[in-house]
C-alpha cells in the first residue's frame, strides 16, 4: 500500500514538474522586451549581505577572460519554474555541482543603460539563457556596474536550500 | 601643585581659540583640554575593537575559502589572494576611525571587499586586489569611482565618502 501511494506521489509529482518545465517554452518568444526582468544565480552566501535582503556587487560575477555575464530571462514564469531553470541548467554543470543560494532579479533596462553592454539572448543551454557581452576591461567601470546592479536589484533566497546553509 | 603642572605645559597646545583664552583660567583650559585628550583615548579604545574583529574576518574568510574546493576557470569560485589580504589589513589600518563597519567578503578575482549599504541609492563598495584598492558608490545622483595603490596617497574623494556618508 505504502509502495503504491510512494508511486502516485512520484507521479504527480513528475507530471506537475514537467508542466513547471515546459508550457512556458513553447510560446516563448527570443526577442528581448522592454522592461523584462533577468535572474543572475548566487552561489556563495558570502555574497549576500546579511543586514538587508540585497545581493552584494561581488554577486554579478564577471568572466574575466570573457568578460560577460550569465544571466537568464525569467518573464512570464512562476517562481517554481525559475528554480527548476537553475536546478537543470545551472547547478548541475557546475563541476563542484553547487546548489544556488539565491538569485539576482533586475531590469533589464540598467544593462540597456550602458550602451557598451551587449545583451546576447544565445539559448545556451536553455532558450532563456541571456548573456550580457562586451563588459567594459577597466575593472574601476566594471565595478560601477556590479554596484549599479547591486543596487537596483532584489534578492530572492533559494527555497530548496536549507536556511542555515545560507546563514553559514 | 597646578601652578607648576602649567607651567611645563606650553599655553599654545592649550587651546588656538583666542575667545576660550579669554573666557577661562589657564587652570580651566587645561582640565579641558586632559578631558579632550582621555575622551579620543576612549573613542581610540572602541576604534581599535572594530578594526581588531574586521582583521580577523578577513582572515577567517582567508582560510574558509583557502580550503574551499577550486572550480574551473569557467565558473566563478571564491577566493582571496594573499596579496590582497595582507593590503586590505593596511586598510582597514587606515580606514577612518568613526565609519559604519562594512562587511566583509570575497569575489572571484581573489579580492577582499568591503560593503556598506545604508539604503536603496545610498551604497558604497570596494575591492582590494593585490595592492590596488577599486571603488565605486552610488550616493544619490553622485556616483564616485575609482583606484588607487593604497602605498601611495588615499584620494582624497575616497575618504570624503566616509566622511560624509559613511560615518557614525
Amino acid at each position: 500500500m505504502k509502495k503504491i501511494f510512494r508511486l502516485i506521489s512520484y507521479l504527480y509529482s513528475r507530471i506537475t514538474s514537467q508542466n513547471n518545465r515546459f508550457n512556458f517554452d513553447h510560446s516563448f518568444k527570443t526577442e528581448i522586451e522592454a522592461n523584462e526582468l533577468l535572474s543572475h544565480f548566487i552561489f556563495f552566501s558570502s555574497l549576500i549581505r546579511k543586514d538587508s535582503d540585497k545581493p552584494k556587487p561581488a554577486a554579478f560575477t564577471i568572466n574575466t577572460a570573457r568578460r560577460d555575464m550569465s544571466s537568464y530571462r525569467i518573464k512570464e514564469l512562476n517562481e517554481n519554474q525559475i528554480w527548476d531553470i537553475e536546478k537543470r541548467y545551472v547547478s548541475i554543470n557546475r563541476s563542484d555541482k553547487k546548489i544556488s543560494k539565491a538569485r539576482a532579479d533586475f531590469n533589464i533596462e540598467i544593462i540597456k543603460n550602458y550602451k557598451s553592454l551587449k545583451l546576447n539572448p544565445d539559448g545556451n543551454p536553455m532558450i532563456r539563457h541571456c548573456n550580457i557581452e562586451n563588459f567594459p576591461s577597466d575593472k574601476v567601470e566594471q565595478k560601477a556596474i556590479q554596484v549599479e546592479l547591486a543596487n537596483q536589484s532584489t534578492l530572492i533566497i533559494n527555497p530548496n536550500q536549507s536556511p542555515l546553509k545560507i546563514i553559514k | 601643585m597646578s601652578s607648576i603642572t602649567l607651567k611645563s605645559y606650553p599655553l599654545e597646545n592649550i587651546s588656538q581659540n583666542i575667545f576660550l583664552r579669554d573666557l577661562f583660567s589657564n587652570e580651566g583650559l587645561y582640565i579641558n583640554n586632559q578631558r579632550q585628550l582621555f575622551k579620543n583615548y576612549q573613542e581610540d579604545c572602541i576604534t581599535f575593537g572594530w578594526r581588531t574583529s574586521l582583521i580577523n574576518e578577513v582572515e577567517q574568510l582567508f582560510n574558509a575559502l583557502k580550503n574551499e574546493k577550486t572550480c574551473t576557470k569557467e565558473e566563478n569560485s571564491l577566493y582571496i589572494h594573499q596579496h590582497s589580504r595582507d593590503t586590505s589589513k593596511k586598510l582597514i589600518d587606515q580606514f577612518p576611525n568613526d565609519i559604519i563597519v562594512p562587511e566583509i567578503g570575497a569575489d572571484d578575482n581573489g579580492s577582499v571587499t568591503f560593503d556598506w549599504y545604508l539604503r536603496k541609492n545610498y551604497i558604497f563598495s570596494i575591492s582590494v586586489n593585490k595592492s590596488m584598492v577599486i571603488y565605486a558608490a552610488i550616493l544619490g545622483s553622485y556616483k564616485p569611482k575609482g583606484e588607487f595603490i593604497l602605498e601611495e596617497n588615499i584620494p582624497s574623494d575616497f575618504l570624503s565618502i566616509f566622511k560624509d556618508y559613511f560615518s557614525k
